[in-house]
């Protein structure tokens, strides 16, 4: 099954086409450009990049995937409007797939726990935790904003000998991990922070396979927030 | 080399003989036509998402509008985040059901026409992506379209005998100016607001008084009941060149109400709608008509969402059968944001050859001159 897969959460634009099986995903093009606030000029050009290089046609194309995020609200929007409409077009199945499990799959020869943290702005990460063994990974929270120090205080609250950290989170908040966790922390080198759609399509092929996809109408990114606006007006309300 | 073929595809995609036909045609006269030539356009700059398909740059096949007013509503404005959600939300089911009422499939299109700016840059950003994507795999030419020459286009749909040269009030939510028009694709700017736009003058009193949101129908259906010349607000800069300046008389209404409460009177809210909008009124259609003198054109017209206010509809109307100017404005359902002016605007663009790269990027302060 020949499957474009793209993310556009993070500073990075990162596109791959793949040919997904029941239990692989065989990489077959990906290409990853370091573009912060440049998505919506170089997505589609990276797109036709990245199939030229297969030398498959947009036409012969059978799956869009895209990372739902968290991450930038306006990154996450180029993203899923432009896999919206080019499975509309191409009328072909959608899978939406989290960013941060993207990034998890990434470090999953780690065994043991793995955090995935990135960059919420306003003093804030967006992070999951993960459990990984024998090359499989299964995510055990949600994706809510907190602050580092909730973050830590909910990793060392967990009876966990060593965790995995990966994620831009980590560059602005390093010593709050270092200091809670000491020597249970394990940083990742820094070129594995950032999705890349190679693991995105790997994530989503099996549910491609079965047909377990998403409805094309009512995909939307994670956004984990709400806007603003929203959260001053819910205060003002219970205050 | 490789631009080259782009363009060779893009005029091979529609008929070289209506095309040739439509530029000759020109030559002749002012509103282009070509037979056959389909236009899809996108329109998501505020709090509308909207597609439409027209035909021949003046039959209008569908024009779907998706209203967010309700989800703004309690906050007395326009929030970004919250619009740019939501188009992401209904962009995709709002193209298939343009694209069905239009009876119409990618094979009936010639063009994709799309708004990029000025408007709300998170807003912009989900039609200009769709057209894009849309544009990329049907490989159909991509059109750029200013939100503001779509107002004023929506005259040209509905008015066929509307010619250049005209001067046009543009007068919405966010967006309070005179332009004038010379030719098609040609424009200056006369005057514009030197603060609040006049939507906004209106959404804010509307507010003050806890009256509701959007504040124009509002506010214009309360002044039906009311007396113009009840209370006397000030007319800012009536005689003194072609600029606007709106927040003092909001300041003045403000100023009054809290007077008159604080002596205990009840304010009659239908006079002062209508005094307030009186003084709107007066202000625009003296400085237009002034306008239209210095530029000695016969055409005047209206756009914009503030262009339906049955107020400002009458005070121009007045003025027209005083001063004897050709009066244009659109049926209300087009003076609000729609994707079919956009269509006319971009069908204009489209026959004179202009196109948008796939790495273009909205422009949310696009000027218009
Ligand atoms: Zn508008």
């Amino acid at each position: 099954m020949r499957v474009l897969s793209f993310d556009t959460s993070s500073p990075a634009c990162t596109v791959a086409v793949v040919d997904a099986t029941s239990d692989a995903a065989d990489l077959m093009a990906e290409i990853n450009a370091w573009t912060p606030r440049g998505h919506m000029a170089r997505l589609l050009p990276q797109i036709d990049t990245t199939l030229r290089e297969t030398g498959i046609a947009k036409e012969e194309l059978e799956a869009v995937v895209v990372g739902l995020g968290p991450g930038s609200f306006t990154g996450l929007r180029i993203g899923v409007t432009i896999a919206r409409t080019l499975a509309q077009l191409l009328d072909i199945p959608i899978v939406g797939v989290p960013s941060l499990d993207a990034i998890a799959r990434r470090v999953g020869a780690f065994e043991g726990a793995i955090c995935t943290i990135i960059d919420a702005k306003r003093e804030e990460v967006y992070a999951a935790v993960y459990e990984s063994s024998g090359g499989s990974i299964k995510r055990l929270t949600d994706f809510k904003p907190l602050s580092p120090e909730s973050l830590v205080y909910e990793l060392a609250e967990e009876n966990i000998p060593r965790v995995l950290l990966v994620g831009d989170g980590i560059s602005a908040h390093r010593k709050v991990f270092e200091g809670h966790l000491g020597g249970r922390a394990v940083f990742s080198p820094r070129d594995f922070w950032w999705p890349r759609a190679a693991d995105l399509a790997a994530i989503a092929a099996p549910r491609l396979v079965e047909g377990a996809v998403d409805e094309l109408f009512s995909l939307v990114p994670i956004y984990a927030r709400l806007s603003q606006a929203e959260e001053l007006w819910l205060k003002k309300e219970h205050a | 080399m490789r631009q080259s073929q782009a363009r060779k595809k893009e005029e091979e995609s529609i008929p070289a003989i209506v095309y040739k036909k439509a530029k000759a045609r020109r030559e002749t006269e002012s509103v282009p036509m070509a037979a056959g030539l389909q236009m899809l356009a996108i329109e998501t700059s505020c709090d509308e998402t909207a597609v439409a398909v027209l035909s021949n740059g003046r039959t209008i096949l569908s024009n779907m509008v998706a209203s967010q007013i309700s989800l703004h509503e309690r906050f007395g404005g326009v929030v970004p985040e919250i619009a740019s959600r939501r188009h992401l939300e209904v962009i995709n089911p709002l193209l298939k059901q343009a694209l069905e009422k239009a009876d119409a499939g990618f094979v009936d299109i010639s063009a994709v026409a799309v708004t990029i700016g000025p408007g709300l840059v998170g807003a912009l950003l989900i039609g200009l992506g769709a057209a894009k994507a849309i544009s990329y795999v049907t490989g159909l030419p991509l059109v750029g379209v200013n939100h503001i020459e779509g107002h004023l286009f929506a005259n040209f749909l509905e008015h066929p005998d509307l010619r250049p040269p005209l001067v046009c009030l543009i007068v919405s939510g966010g967006h309070t100016s005179i332009v004038y028009m010379p030719d098609f694709g040609k424009y200056e700017l006369v005057g514009e607001t030197l603060d609040d736009a006049v939507g906004e003058a209106y959404d804010k009193v509307s507010n003050y008084l806890g009256l509701g949101y959007p504040g124009g129908p509002v506010l214009d259906g309360l002044a039906k009941d009311g007396d113009p010349s009840s209370i006397h607000f000030p007319r800012a800069m009536l005689h003194d060149g072609f600029d606007f300046s709106l927040s003092g008389l909001k300041t003045a209404v403000l100023n009054y109400v809290t007077r008159e409460r604080s002596a205990g009177r009840e304010v009659n809210v239908a006079n002062l709608a209508a005094s307030f909008q009186a003084a709107v009124v007066d202000v625009l259609v003296a400085k237009t008509v002034a306008a239209a003198q210095r530029f000695e054109v016969e055409n005047v017209a209206l756009a914009g969402g503030v262009a339906a206010n049955s107020g400002l509809r009458a005070g121009f109307e007045a003025a027209a059968s005083k001063t004897g100017f050709e009066l244009f404005y659109p049926s209300p359902a087009l003076c609000t944001d729609n994707a079919a002016m956009i269509a006319a605007a971009g069908y204009y663009r489209f026959l004179s050859g202009e196109r948008l790269p796939l790495t273009a990027n909205p422009d949310p302060n696009l000027r218009l001159t």
